[in-house]
């Protein structure tokens, strides 16, 4: 039978993709239609809401008292409806062809979506508080007992802080005290070099003592002689030519020089020490005031420590010994809230253990919390140990991302449906690529290029790495042993015989002659060999 | 259903739309008494085919050609298939018989009683006038690469 649908649905492929498109439209409007009443429910809910808590209160129900409720009703209705222009503005947009149109539809079906984000995000609020509420309560007891453990432990830790500000009390105390020794130590130094000053500045005691130095200088100097006579002398077995006598003679020579010596150096120093006593006299108010003010600063110092000692000190010890007089029953008291704090955490996670949300924020925590939020998972988690932070985070991914499609799904498939229906869609599908020099084929051409090129890039790295080694391995192969073949070659060589050229060469031979004629005449040799030449050719 | 129709009874929907424009166009450029080899080959134009498919549809011509039934008979077996909400592609076939009457850069009267029959028959008409049916193929004139001077 002939088959011809091929060329059906290149006549008109509208006829295909236009069916697609109509039920893309449809399947938006249900969508929309949906998430508006989810908006109708919400206002519906909040004025329930509202006259529930009116009659609570025990107002009356048609009292003005609860019509901010009728305005939240009716703010979320508008919202419901607002829900419902999504795909004229998806199909006003699809088909506005002028640039300032076109961004005023985006910008329209932008906000209506965000109003449909914000819907579908409080409906699922609603929702979150209500099954969370039971597992709350007890994550509320629980996060109770964990705060009293930490104020009880709190007070336990109080000790080593108070053992910490006693170390700090007595540092400070050994700190006064190494400046109380500095401060006498400079005073000692500012005396020292208050006297070497003057004693600089008085001429007759700088003389007085570089006299001294030659004196001792010159003493020794004589020591060293009379040494070196004495072992001379030692060295004098008999007295030689009267060296002996001499010898002996100089050494009571430089002993005299050394008496001598040694009583100028006394009276000179007696002289020196005369006139430092003099200039030291002099610098007597000065030393004392020094020793006044550093006295003053070591009493202010001393006063410190006193103080220090006396005020803070003692109370801190005091309640040192009180605090470690508690520690016992403090101890009694945590390990009790440890006992509470595991059964409560067991409740917990029974309770959880049903709500599927939770068993999602574990899921969260473990999975995507260890991968991109590099959270430290130690031990196993449960329900009960997850924090605010957790579940926050928790709601956000799976319900914010939730909200997030839902509120857009409607549009993009409206948009889909549209495009599907479209006439321009299979002419511009059909239409060759002729115009290689427009931006944006050339634009085109460029993402296709870079998206080559990670492609490339990727399938590189992850290509294993073929490395090459030469591995030299001991194969034992037969061995076919060449023996030389020996043959009798017959080697035909050419050897040039030499032959023997004789030569005529005409060799002057002077002869003996009395014969006038030949007497003076020339003979012609040239001429004479070409007649026995031709003579020979004749021949 | 005539004997061509009938022939063809067991093809699927599709190739049956087509079959139903060969002949619709067969029968069309027959109108004025010559079945051109212009026309022919504008007709093989219109249908985007394979090679392969070339002497199928040419057989069919054939046979659309030499169908006495009248083509108001065709186009409600065409209508049927398509079915009337399908107005946009009941209107492309008008267009596409549009381009092939003018083909021959003459408009017979033959010609365009046999469009207005089909028009009328497809319902995208309610009245036989020209200047509709004018409307609906410069719809279609990029598809149907129909030039500006035929409308």
């Amino acid at each position: 039978m002939v088959n011809l649908n091929n060329i059906f649905n290149k006549f008109f492929p509208k006829s295909q993709t236009s069916p697609i498109g109509k039920k893309l439209i449809y399947m938006a409007w249900a969508i929309e239609i949906t998430v508006a009443l989810v908006g109708f429910t919400i206002a519906a809910s909040f004025v329930a809401i509202g006259r529930e808590e009116t009659i609570a209160l025990g107002g009356d129900v048609s009292s003005s008292g609860n019509i901010q409720y009728y305005i939240i009703g009716l703010a979320f209705f508008v919202v419901g409806i607002m829900e419902l222009t999504k795909i004229p503005l998806a199909t006003a947009l699809y088909y506005a062809v002028r640039p300032f149109w076109k961004i005023v539809f985006f910008t329209a079906l932008l906000a209506v979506n965000f109003s449909t984000f914000e819907t579908i995000l409080q409906g699922f609020q609603m929702s979150y508080s209500k099954n969370t509420k039971p597992v709350e309560i007890l994550r509320g007891q629980l996060e109770n007992l964990i705060d009293e453990k930490k104020t009880k432990k709190g007070v336990s830790s109080q000790e080593n802080d108070i053992q910490i500000e006693i170390q700090d009390l007595q540092n400070r105390i050994s700190n006064l005290n190494s400046d109380i020794a500095k401060i006498n130590q400079d005073t000692n130094n500012q005396i020292a070099e208050l006297e070497k000053q003057n004693s600089f500045s008085n001429p007759r005691i700088e003389t007085l003592s570089n006299q001294i130095e030659s004196e001792k200088e010159k003493i020794k100097g004589l020591y060293d002689r009379k040494e070196k006579l004495e072992l001379s002398l030692q060295n004098i077995k008999w007295n030689q030519f009267g060296i002996k006598k001499s010898t002996e003679i100089n050494i009571e020579n430089v002993s005299r020089d050394i008496e001598k010596k040694e009583n100028a150096l006394e009276t000179t120093r007696k002289e020196r020490d005369l006139a430092l006593g003099n200039s030291v006299s002099k610098n007597e108010p000065q030393i004392k005031a020094l020793r006044d003010n550093a006295n003053i600063k070591i009493n202010n110092i001393n006063n410190q420590i006193k103080e220090i000692e006396d005020n803070q000190l003692s109370t801190k010890l005091t309640s040192k010994s009180e605090t470690t007089s508690k520690q016992d029953q403090m101890r009694n008291e945590i390990n009790k809230l440890d006992e509470l704090i595991d059964l409560q955490k067991k409740k917990v996670n029974q309770k959880a253990s049903d709500n599927s949300f939770y068993q999602m924020a574990v899921m969260i925590k473990v999975g995507p919390g260890q991968w991109f939020w590099k959270e430290e998972i130690l031990k196993d988690i449960t329900p009960a140990d997850l924090t605010q932070q957790d579940l926050k985070r928790a709601f956000w991914i799976w319900f914010g991302f939730l909200a997030g499609v839902i509120s857009i799904i409607g549009t993009l498939v409206a948009l889909a449906g549209l495009h599907l229906m479209d006439e321009r869609m299979h002419e511009i599908r059909n239409r060759p690529l002729d115009r290689k020099n427009t931006i944006r084929y050339r634009f085109g051409k460029l993402i296709v290029t870079i998206i080559r090129y990670f492609y490339t890039l990727i399938k590189i790295k992850l290509k294993p790495i073929t490395i090459e080694k030469i591995i030299t391995k001991e194969v034992k192969v037969d061995k076919i042993i060449e023996k030389p073949v020996y043959e009798e070659k017959i080697v035909y060589q050419k050897v040039e015989v030499p032959k023997e050229v004789t030569r005529k060469e005409i060799v002057h031979v002077p002869l003996w002659t009395q014969d006038p004629e030949l007497l003076g005449k020339k003979i012609d040799i040239t001429t004479e060999n070409e007649i026995k030449k031709k003579n020979k050719d004749k021949e | 259903m005539t004997a061509l129709w009938h022939k063809y009874r067991k093809a699927d929907k599709q190739t049956l739309v087509i079959i139903g424009v060969l002949i619709l166009s067969a029968k069309l450029c027959k109108a004025d008494g010559e079945f051109t080899l212009i026309e022919e080959e504008e007709i093989l134009k219109i249908i985007p085919h394979d090679q392969i498919q070339h002497k199928i549809l040419l057989s069919i011509l054939e046979e659309g050609g030499s169908d006495e039934s009248p083509i108001q008979e065709d186009a409600r077996q065409l209508k049927k298939l398509i079915g009337e909400d399908n107005k946009p592609f009941l209107e492309f076939i008008i267009a596409v018989l549009y381009r092939l009457a003018i083909v021959d850069h003459v408009m017979s009267e033959e010609e365009i009683r046999d469009i207005q029959i089909v028009a009328l028959e497809f319902g995208i008409v309610k009245n036989p006038y020209m200047d509709q049916i004018k409307a609906i193929a410069s719809k279609y004139k990029q598809r149907i690469k129909l030039k500006k001077w035929s409308i």
